[in-house]
């Protein structure tokens, strides 16, 4: 997969790192089961920090996206397609959101209301 | 300021299956030979380990440097620098060219082939050819050319 960082982005270097895993599970470049190169091999191609590249595996994780396991380095989890496409739909909203002067506990009982109507 | 870099990792499940057949055979063999129980499972740990690192090719390429790798391990990976490929180009490979056979013979030949496919081949300043199973080679080619570009200028 390609990586693409911009350090002029007011966007953090981990944060970004994130964003292009979640691009590419969405766009179908990296599959479920496909590995990630080490934090460190990242980290120096992407001339960024090594922990910069683990915090954005660790987020990834805690998302569900990635799986970590022991002597098999990073993995895509195999329900992470789903899980990554609406993680991009939901920050694009929340960063709507905000420039519009919603606060995120205001959008979610927005989306509760919208899922009420709809079901 | 933009930074790109592109990986990828290969896995061939085939070399993973033979490897744990080829295992239960081996470990089956020397168990019927008399063997001694540590025997064993060290026969089939040396198989099963061999195959999973024969199995895995790892390639990450930036504007500056190339990592490669065979196997899972992050010890065993080799850097070049990107000034030190000649040339660089893609290929797809055959089943009979992933094991050596039907390509040109050269002194010095590292091949990291382990699926037929597309292929990253690249030749180095000392004339070490090498070939690196990936997925997306025109990717780590644009990066290389990016690199090698910046370098001219810097000449």
């Amino acid at each position: 997969m390609l990586w693409n960082l911009d350090s002029r982005s007011s966007s953090p270097l981990h944060e970004q790192i994130a964003a292009n895993v979640r691009r590419a599970i969405a766009d179908g470049v990296l599959e479920p089961g496909e590995r990630l190169p080490p934090a460190g091999e990242l980290a120096a191609l992407l001339q960024v920090n090594a922990n910069t590249a683990l915090a954005a595996y660790r987020r990834l994780r805690t998302e569900g996206i990635l799986e970590f396991r022991r002597g098999r380095g990073v993995r895509v989890r195999a329900d992470s397609q789903a899980l990554s496409s609406v993680t991009i739909v939901v920050r694009e909203l929340l960063e709507l959101g905000r420039k519009q002067g919603y606060t995120a506990s205001e959008l979610a009982q927005l989306v509760a209301a919208f899922g009420a109507k709809q079901s | 300021m933009n930074r790109k870099a592109y990986t990828s990792t290969v896995v061939a499940p085939i070399h993973v299956a033979i490897g744990s057949v080829l295992a239960v055979l081996v470990g089956t063999f020397v168990f019927a030979r008399g063997g001694r129980i540590w025997l064993v499972a060290l026969s089939v740990v040396l198989i099963a380990v061999s195959a999973v690192y024969l199995s895995t090719v790892r390639l990450g390429v930036n504007a500056e440097q190339i990592i490669v790798s065979q196997g899972p391990f992050v010890l065993s990976a080799r850097v070049m620098d990107v000034s030190s490929v000649v040339e660089a180009t893609r290929v797809d490979v055959g089943w009979a060219q992933v094991f050596g056979i039907g390509v040109p013979w050269h002194w010095r030949t590292s091949r990291l082939t382990v699926r037929p496919g597309p292929t990253l081949s690249l030749r180095l300043v000392g004339g070490e050819r090498i070939s690196i199973s990936t997925s997306d080679p025109g990717a780590a080619l644009r990066l290389l050319d990016t690199g090698r570009k910046h370098d001219d200028q810097q000449q």
